[in-house]
This record gives structure tokens, C-alpha cells and sequence, in this order.
């Protein structure tokens, strides 16, 4: 188990757990999860609306959750909203949301939600224990710039930008990567490229 | 130039306090109960994700390249494939949704892709739903070739965008 240690502890019987999921089918992963892990009885949420009820009326110690929540509101507008309109202490609650495809037009409300992890899904099991211990040990202030609010960022970025750097640096011995910036390794047209791969395709399923 | 007020607000970290409490379980304890809870919903969700497909199929069966409505809705079956494919051993089938929810996305602003695009994802995920038939080289091959399909899609847009 990298990054675990196996003979480690958890306790999260008394943890109050929020699972915010319209979707039933990601919703059952996640819950299957939580009971794994010895979460007694999480707040299950189907709607926005129902999320916003628990969190304004009960003590929440984590919350979890899709990105995709409710129509037109996605999970970054719902942090959001946690965190700025939700009175303490819920407001500081750790959440993780699970992200599948995100549009291009979310990716900086991702950033500037102020959640404390987006994990890409599928997410495994180890990962997700990973998490949850990491947000429970860690000690972050939150930060308000007015335009963000949530858990302070800057050793997260340091420490993503310090990944980074490895993986973009060639492996020793390997040569250093192509230009990021030479044209792909396509043809002019998209039409015959597509018809050529579902020919393959259909060799392939024949 | 505006002044940006930083505020800092130490917290206290709940949960930290809450998973130290006596009792609970090995981490390792926790692994075995997730990953055999997850199997007990396996049948149900691999099912799903065959009516997913299926649904993808027959979305892309009418005539013409989809339009706006049709690709929202192939956005979304995919997008709900992406969230559990992977989880049951159909790595495969999610990376081919996962594709199909970025061509859909990137193609977004330029009138959307074609219906030829959406069927090679179709034939894709029928083929990568089976790992077993394909094998390790053949699965390798389908997602290279869905990744070609990409870079197509992302050219085009670019080329757009330019003109």
C-alpha cells in the first residue's frame, strides 16, 4: 500500500459525512466506499437542495462530492457556496469533489472554488483512504482574497508544480521531450483520418 | 493598482480530532472492506455501464452529425461512464468515454463534431467493454487511434479559431 501504512489507524464512526452524487450508479461507489472505511451513517444527497438543508442544519466533518450536482449549478458553484455562505463551522469543512470530464469553460472554477482536493475519477480505494487522511492531518488556514475562499493553496501549487517539473523532465539517459509546440502528428483532413480508423474498427470487432 | 485584502483564517480541523478516537479499523482492514463492498455492487454497475453504451449507440444512429441537444446528452452518458468504468476493471471503456466527453467539449465552439467522430467511439467502447477479446496490444491500439482522433478534432478547432 504506497503511501499507506497498512498497520495504521482510522476511526471515522463518529465523522459526519456528507455524499453529495445525483448520479445513483457513483453514488453507490462512493457509499461502498465510506461504509469501507467504517463511516457510520453519511448524509446521502441527491440535490443541491438537500445538501444545503444538511449543511445549514447539522455539523458536517467532510464532505464529498461529483462535480456534476444539478443541472445548470456544478459542484465548483456549489463549493462555492459552502464556503462563503454556509456559517461556521461547516463553512471550513474538508471537501473532496470527484470529477469526471470537465468542460474547459469549469476549469477555473475548479481552481477557485476552494475545495480541498478534486480527485479524478475513477477513483481507487487507496487514493481515496490516501485523502481522507490527508485533508484530517493537515493544517492549511483558509485564505479570503475576495475572489477565493477556502484552504490556503500556495503549498499545494508547490508542491503540484514540483510534480510537475519531474514528470516533464526526461527520465536520465532519455533524450528531452519533443517541442510542445511542433503540429501533432495529424493530416490536413479529419474525415479520411476517422473512416480509416473505423474501418480498422470494424476489422478489429469482425 | 488595487490593493488585494488578504485574509487568513486559522481553522480547526475536526476530522483530525474524530479519526484519532480509539476503535475504528486497520487502514489496510479499510481497503478490504471498500474493495469487497465494491464488489457486491459490481453486476449492478457494469450493467449500467452496457446500458450506457447502448444508449450512446442509439444516439448516434440518426442521420446527419448530432446537434446541440444530441451532444449534450452523448456528453452526459459518457460522462457517467468516465465516473465508473474504471473502478470495475474496464479501464478501457472509460478512457473511450472520457475521449468522447473531450471531443464533444473541444469541438464545442466550432458548430461540433461529426457523426463519423461519435461512431468510431461508439465502436470503440463495444469493442474495449470486452478487455479480455481484445487483449492488452488491441486495447493499446483502439485508444491510440481515439487519441488521434483528438488531435484531429483539437487541429480543426484551432484552425477555426485562427481563421
Amino acid at each position: 500500500m504506497a503511501g499507506l501504512n497498512p498497520e495504521g489507524w482510522i476511526n471515522m464512526e463518529a465523522a459526519a459525512v456528507l455524499l453529495l452524487d445525483p448520479n445513483p450508479f457513483s453514488q453507490q461507489v462512493a457509499k461502498q466506499i465510506l461504509f469501507g472505511f467504517g463511516v457510520r451513517a453519511p448524509f446521502i444527497c441527491n440535490t443541491v437542495a438537500e445538501a444545503q438543508e444538511i449543511l445549514t442544519s447539522r455539523e458536517v466533518n467532510l464532505v464529498l462530492m461529483s462535480d456534476v450536482v444539478d443541472g445548470d449549478t456544478t459542484g465548483f458553484d456549489f463549493v462555492s457556496w459552502l464556503r462563503r455562505h454556509v456559517p461556521e463551522p461547516n463553512c471550513f469543512t474538508p471537501v473532496m469533489v470527484l470529477s469526471g470530464h470537465s468542460k474547459r469553460a469549469n476549469i477555473q472554477a475548479a481552481r477557485d472554488c476552494g475545495a480541498n482536493f478534486i480527485l479524478a475519477k475513477p477513483v481507487s480505494v487507496r487514493v481515496m483512504l490516501e485523502r481522507v487522511l490527508w485533508v484530517a492531518r493537515e493544517n492549511r488556514p483558509f485564505v479570503d482574497t475576495g475572489k477565493y475562499l477556502g484552504p490556503e493553496r500556495r503549498f499545494h501549487d508547490d508542491e503540484k508544480n514540483k510534480a510537475r517539473r519531474r514528470r516533464n523532465d526526461p527520465p536520465e539517459g532519455a533524450e528531452a521531450a519533443p517541442d510542445a509546440g511542433a503540429a501533432p502528428d495529424v493530416a490536413a483532413d479529419a474525415d479520411p483520418h476517422t473512416e480509416a480508423f473505423a474501418q480498422g474498427l470494424r476489422r478489429m470487432n469482425s | 493598482m488595487t490593493d488585494v485584502v488578504v485574509r487568513h483564517i486559522p481553522v480547526k480541523n475536526r476530522l483530525a480530532s474524530l479519526i484519532k478516537v480509539p476503535g475504528g479499523k486497520k487502514l489496510k482492514d479499510a481497503v478490504a472492506d471498500a474493495e469487497r463492498n465494491l464488489e457486491a455492487v459490481r453486476p449492478d454497475c457494469v450493467g449500467r455501464i452496457d446500458e450506457l453504451i447502448y444508449e450512446i449507440q442509439l444516439l448516434s444512429g440518426a442521420v446527419g452529425d448530432p446537434g446541440l441537444e444530441t451532444r449534450q446528452r452523448l456528453y452526459d452518458l459518457a460522462n457517467q461512464i468516465v465516473s465508473i468504468a474504471g473502478t470495475f476493471s474496464l479501464p478501457g471503456v472509460g478512457r473511450a468515454a472520457y475521449s468522447l466527453c473531450e471531443m464533444i467539449d473541444c469541438t464545442i465552439e466550432t458548430g461540433g463534431c461529426t457523426r463519423g467522430e461519435v461512431l468510431v467511439h461508439v465502436e470503440s467502447l463495444q469493442l474495449l467493454r470486452h478487455p479480455e477479446r481484445l487483449g492488452a496490444a488491441g486495447e493499446a491500439a483502439v485508444l491510440d487511434g481515439l487519441a488521434k482522433i483528438i488531435r484531429h478534432a483539437q487541429v480543426r478547432v484551432e484552425r477555426a479559431a485562427i481563421a
